[in-house]
């Protein structure tokens, strides 16, 4: 039995709305008169979908379906919409919300909506039912060649690998992307161009123009960075190797030394061994590894069964 | 805003405000410099006196964007005290602590702290 929670200042609305989902025997009906209330209920037992009205006190449509996104990804959530509420909805839509029904309309579309969002609900939350409980290992390799371009769009895969493995919450996910790019900025710049970041504290305009020359001749150019992932329901790890010379990650003067907060290097480590749980380097440099165990802070709701 | 714009500077009053408007990669490097360091020019001819940095439309960053933090203030040549940041999340809270630049420019909740943060300071006694 599906669960709708119908969330709405107006009791009015309200009813109008549960009234025309109970003509369908099988929904099962919750009411909550704004966004806190709705997201107190979400915590007791979350619903199947929201549906939910956009300008209301305490928490809004948009603040209740980003905090929804947070909290209960896997629950969609459907806006009502009314006469000089549509820019907050395009926010709400941007945001994440999966519908949207003009209020004038509910009549002739509320059920129908309501239906297709659960049947394509029921689909995502049985995939990550299996990835996040059956899966046991994935790996990924990846050669980046001399095309920074692609660098950030590895870092989004790999942000969206993590959230969709259930690995983490989104605070750790961020600590994550953040440990990767800095990762992967130091495979580019230091490891396959050979530029210090001393360069860079005296000018760093001469430091990005030294990149942007090296990136056309070889050596340099034809140099790749290589990424391996494995993702196991425990770990994240990931391997990032250039093609340089490597050099002695000990040798980088402490960031956070007063004399060094000045300074630009070493502060990438510094939030790569903070953010990971391990960082490892090879003998000679040019490899690192990165290792992050399973979230302990909480992760957004697991899925749940549901019967469209 | 175009494309390539990081930050958005305005005047008020000889307090430049700097908005971080769009999600710093790493890899931004040159650009972002770039962008910064012709805004700066832009509002050479004004005086600074003080900067607050509104990170409100991101959510974290990385080395990146604090290497460009301090080309703000050393290209400013703004006193430390001078220089506030504000609507930092938590996660962009924790980036600060760890570079400890928190230490050398005061982290705020609003931008209205931050405000007022700068005018306490010039209201106590020297």
């Amino acid at each position: 039995m599906p669960t709708i929670l119908i969330v709405d200042d107006s009791a009015m609305d309200r009813e109008l709305a549960g009234g025309l989902l109970r003509k369908n025997p099988a929904n099962e009906i919750r009411f909550a008169s704004d966004g806190l209330q709705a997201l107190a209920d979400m915590s007791e037992r979350p619903p199947d979908v929201v549906l939910t009205d956009m300008q209301m006190p305490n928490l809004n449509g948009l603040e209740l379906v980003e905090r929804i996104r947070a909290d209960f990804p896997l629950v969609p959530v459907v806006l009502m919409t009314a006469r000089g509420s549509e820019e907050i909805a395009v926010s709400a839509l941007h945001a994440g919300a999966a519908s949207y029904v003009p209020k004038r309309s509910l009549k002739h579309s509320l059920a129908e909506t309501i239906e297709r969002v659960l049947i394509a609900s029921c689909e995502d939350r049985g995939m990550a039912t299996l990835i996040r409980n059956q899966l046991t290992c994935t790996t990924s390799a990846f050669e980046l060649t001399n095309d920074v371009s692609l660098i950030p769009a590895l870092i989004t895969y790999l942000r969206h690998s993590i959230e969709t493995l259930g690995l983490y919450g989104e605070s750790d996910r961020m600590r994550v992307g953040v440990a990767l790019e800095e990762a992967l900025v130091n495979a580019y710049y230091h490891g396959n161009l050979e530029i210090s970041s001393e360069l860079r504290e005296t000018d760093h305009q001469a430091y990005y123009e030294l990149a942007r020359s090296r990136s056309q001749i070889e050596p340099y150019a034809s140099r790749s960075i290589y990424v391996d992932v494995e993702f196991t329901p425990n770990r994240a790890t990931y391997v990032v190797r250039d093609e340089g010379p490597g050099f002695d990650p000990d040798a980088l003067p402490d960031p956070t030394d007063e004399e060094h907060l000045d300074r630009s290097s070493g502060r990438g480590l510094l939030l790569m061994r903070t953010f990971m749980d391990e960082v490892r380097f090879n003998a000679q440099g040019n490899e690192v590894t990165l290792t992050k165990l399973r979230s302990r802070e909480k992760v957004a709701s697991q899925p749940q069964k549901v019967e469209a | 805003m175009t494309p390539d714009q990081y930050f958005r500077f305005q005047f008020d009053d000889g307090t430049l405000l700097v908005d971080v408007v769009r999600p710093v990669s790493q890899f931004a490097g040159n650009d972002l410099v770039s962008d910064m360091s012709n805004q700066l020019k832009d509002c050479s001819e004004e005086s600074v006196d003080a900067i607050i940095v509104d990170f409100e439309q991101i959510d974290y960053f990385g080395s990146m964007l604090l290497e460009a933090l301090r080309i703000l203030w050393r290209t400013t040549g703004v006193d430390s005290q001078r220089m506030k940041l504000c609507n930092v999340s938590s996660v962009g809270r924790e980036i600060l602590s760890l570079a400890k630049f928190d230490t050398l420019w005061e982290v705020c909740a609003t931008r209205d702290d931050a405000r007022q943060a700068l005018c306490n300071k010039d209201q106590k006694p020297a």
